[in-house]
């Protein structure tokens, strides 16, 4: 079946469960840090799909993945990670928990940012630059991450929402040398 | 860049190429990776990205979006699978996959992208116009009925199968039978053309073939002068099969910006079948439903709307420049009387036709030049199955002399096919059979051809007629060849004016026929 029907429906039935419960907030964090987990472990989804692996197991990796101990997870999802893995639908999991994220953000009207730069920002400047994007996004209120990377040299990445303003040294060098390149290309 | 260059000169060149970089900094729309596989991503984001937009990834690989969904959009690579990693963030460009087309095309070896393939850097000289790889076929209004001959210099084909510009005909058989040579010799022919000052533009596509076939074929075009006036776009067998499914669309592109700007262009995509192929790779990897042979649906559609481009434009100025979905670069450049022909190759299994892809592209195509295996192996070459090829609209297109001199020959050429079959059982033929057989045989040796020679249409005329009135009766077979050759000499040595020039202008009169006769008659008897 499609990806994105069946993630949907997975997302949107969580998300309504959740609100009558009254732990939707609670599912949300813990949507969030096993988003982060799927990039960061790349076995994490294999071993997910994996036939080898029992029911059990799978259960208890992904609470793990989204509590430490997978002790404290809420019952809403714990629900979910059962209902999930009962179906056989643990490959989707990935992007039942992105949409999730997407309809509470939507919901609670929480706009995103990240700021990356290559060495730390002072505090009020980080405030000033989340109220104004807050401002723009027309959002509630705002989840504000920062990261100091001193791969990209200088400057700075800021993505919000869907956006990405791409400012730093390293990517305008990159765009340099690619166009340089492009001109003097020489297949040999 | 050459060896002997100066280190000043480059440093040069570079200072003036850093003044014109482009640093602004833009706000791109993102979506990260959630899946790679087999050539496709799946991106979560890009909500506002369009069906066939470049996007691009962070360490500059590419891909193309085929699949809209709600949240997340399906792209296919033109890369490595395995350069993209999850988690990566995927750019919109807001570009429409597109090719730059220009006169400095001529000669390359280019990718479906347009970036140069053969080692001679990039293309420079002239400017290049941004022509979209998927592209509304001409309207109705823009159109013009196929009126003007595309001669390929095959005797066969300009007798019983004539092409006009603008039109769209198949060329079909087994491997190794000959298509590619048909299409080759074609562009050699084009040659005439060229140095004539009124060049057909060639573009010759290969869908998934080896690299060294394509070095190959290039060598050849080069070595017979036509690489002045053709463009190579090859996607090999090793490629992705994106690139595959996208060769032809860029073939089609090239083709258009001379249509567009009033030239002829011929478009050789060789082969649809390999095309096929990558589109049901690709289709199924994104898993949309298949159908017969595991084809995706739309896999018609997908045929007809490249082989709709192909077209003959309105030669009334005022009505071409109206034409419809014209690239943004075009605007006010548009100039009518141009034309597209397009010379599809499929290749059957064990000569097929009605398997899937075969049906869908006959019926698509204004005729089929169908290729037998067994003619070819009886050393009948270009072996062309006179009884089953067509040729829906090229008729209107003759010259005038070819169309009296080779009126009957395709329905004679078919009924001795027949007869033929028919003697093998032995026994006695009555005389207007044996007279049939005797012309058929003489007919047959004479619209064989070689390779790599095809002839002007004056003398493709000149010999055709000595066929067709029977003055070949009493040569032997094996001799028709000589005959050829002495006869178009003594033409081209003795009357060129008077015969030959009026010829290639479409008259032939009583004192051009009684040439004709008094000279294959003087040279029959130099033979027996
Ligand atoms: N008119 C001809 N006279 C003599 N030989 C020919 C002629 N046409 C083609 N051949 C030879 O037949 C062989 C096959 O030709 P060609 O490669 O054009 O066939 P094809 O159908 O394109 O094959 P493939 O299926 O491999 O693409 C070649 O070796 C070619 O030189
Ligand atoms: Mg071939």
């Amino acid at each position: 079946m499609d990806v994105n029907i069946l993630s949907m429906r997975y997302a949107k039935a969580l998300f309504q469960f959740a609100a009558e419960n009254g732990d939707e907030k609670k599912v949300y964090e813990e949507c969030q840090i096993l988003s982060m987990a799927f990039p960061e472990v790349k076995k994490l989804r294999v071993t997910l799909q994996s036939p080898l692996v029992s029911e059990e197991e799978k259960t208890l990796l992904i609470r793990e993945a989204c509590s430490p101990g997978g002790k404290d997870v809420s019952p809403s999802f714990n629900s979910f990670i059962k209902l999930v893995i009962r179906n056989k639908r643990e490959g989707y999991v990935n992007s039942i928990i992105l949409i999730y994220m997407d309809l509470y953000r939507n919901s609670k009207h929480i706009g995103v940012a990240k700021l990356t730069t290559a060495v730390p920002v002072e505090k009020h400047v980080l405030e000033r630059i989340s109220e104004k994007t807050r401002l723009h996004l027309h959002a509630a209120e705002m989840e504000f991450d920062t990261k100091v990377d001193p791969r990209i040299e200088g400057g700075f990445i800021f993505d919000f929402n869907d956006f990405r303003i791409d400012a730093s040294v390293y990517s305008q060098l990159l765009n340099i040398r690619k166009q340089l390149t492009d001109r003097n290309r020489r297949i040999v | 860049m050459n060896d002997d260059i100066k280190v000043s000169e480059v440093t040069e060149i570079l200072h003036q190429q850093l003044e014109s970089i482009d640093s602004g900094i833009q706000v791109s729309e993102i979506g990260k990776v959630l899946q790679v596989s087999d050539g496709v991503v799946r991106i979560y984001g890009l909500r506002n990205a369009q069906a066939n937009e470049l996007i691009e990834f962070e360490n500059g690989e590419k891909a193309i979006v085929m699949n809209l969904e709600e949240d997340n959009v399906g792209a296919v690579l033109l890369g490595r699978t395995d350069m993209i990693k999850e988690g990566y963030i995927a750019k919109r460009t807001g570009h429409i996959v597109s090719i730059m087309a220009g006169e400095s095309m001529l000669g390359r070896v280019i990718n479906p992208l347009g970036e140069p393939m053969d080692g001679k850097g990039p293309l420079d000289g002239g400017t290049l116009y941004e022509m979209p790889l998927e592209r509304k076929a001409p309207g109705i209004i823009f159109r013009e009925p196929v009126n003007e001959p595309l001669q390929t210099g095959l005797k066969a084909i300009d007798a019983m199968i004539p092409i006009g510009r603008g039109q769209r005909e198949l060329i079909i058989g087994d491997r190794q039978t000959g298509k590619t040579a048909i299409a080759i010799d074609t562009i050699i022919n084009q040659r005439a053309n060229y140095e004539a000052g009124n060049p057909v533009y060639c573009i010759y596509v290969a869908v998934g073939q080896k690299d060294s076939t394509v070095a190959a074929t290039v060598q050849t075009l080069r070595k017979y002068g036509a690489m002045d006036y053709t463009v190579v776009v090859s996607a090999c067998a090793a490629d992705p099969a994106a690139l595959q499914y996208f060769a032809p669309f860029a073939g089609a592109a090239v083709g258009e910006y001379f249509r567009d700007t009033g030239r002829h262009a011929l478009v050789i995509y060789d082969d649809l079948s390999k095309q096929a192929v990558a589109y049901r790779e690709v289709s199924l990897i994104l898993r949309r439903p298949s159908g017969r042979e595991a084809y995706p649906g739309d896999i018609f559609y997908l045929h007809s709307r490249l082989l709709e481009r192909a077209a003959k434009i309105i030669s009334q100025q005022e009505v071409a420049s109206q034409m419809n979905d014209v690239p943004p670069s075009l605007k006010g450049k548009i100039k009518g009387g141009g034309s597209l022909t397009a010379l599809p190759i499929i290749e059957t299994q064990a000569g097929d036709v009605t398997a899937y892809i075969p049906t869908n592209v006959i019926s698509i195509t204004d005729g089929q030049i169908f290729l037998d295996t067994d003619l070819f192996n009886q050393g009948i070459r270009p072996a062309i199955n006179v009884g089953i090829s067509v040729s829906r609209v090229g008729g209107n297109a003759q010259i005038k002399a070819m169309k009296q001199v080779a009126s009957s020959l395709k329905i004679n050429q078919s009924q001795y096919q027949e007869l033929e079959a028919f003697t093998k059982f032995g026994g006695e033929v009555d005389p207007v059979t044996a007279l049939a057989i005797n012309k058929g045989q003489r007919n047959t040796k004479l619209l064989c051809q070689k390779q790599y020679n095809p002839i002007p249409v004056e003398k493709e005329i000149a010999i055709l007629y000595c066929g067709t009135h029977g003055l070949l009766h009493d040569i032997p077979v094996d001799k028709v060849e000589t005959f050829e050759k002495l006869f178009l000499e003594t033409l081209e040595l003795k009357h060129k004016d008077d015969v030959l020039n009026l010829l290639k202008e479409g008259t032939i009169n009583d004192s051009v026929t009684a040439i004709l006769n008094e000279t294959a008659a003087s040279i029959v008897k130099q033979i027996i």
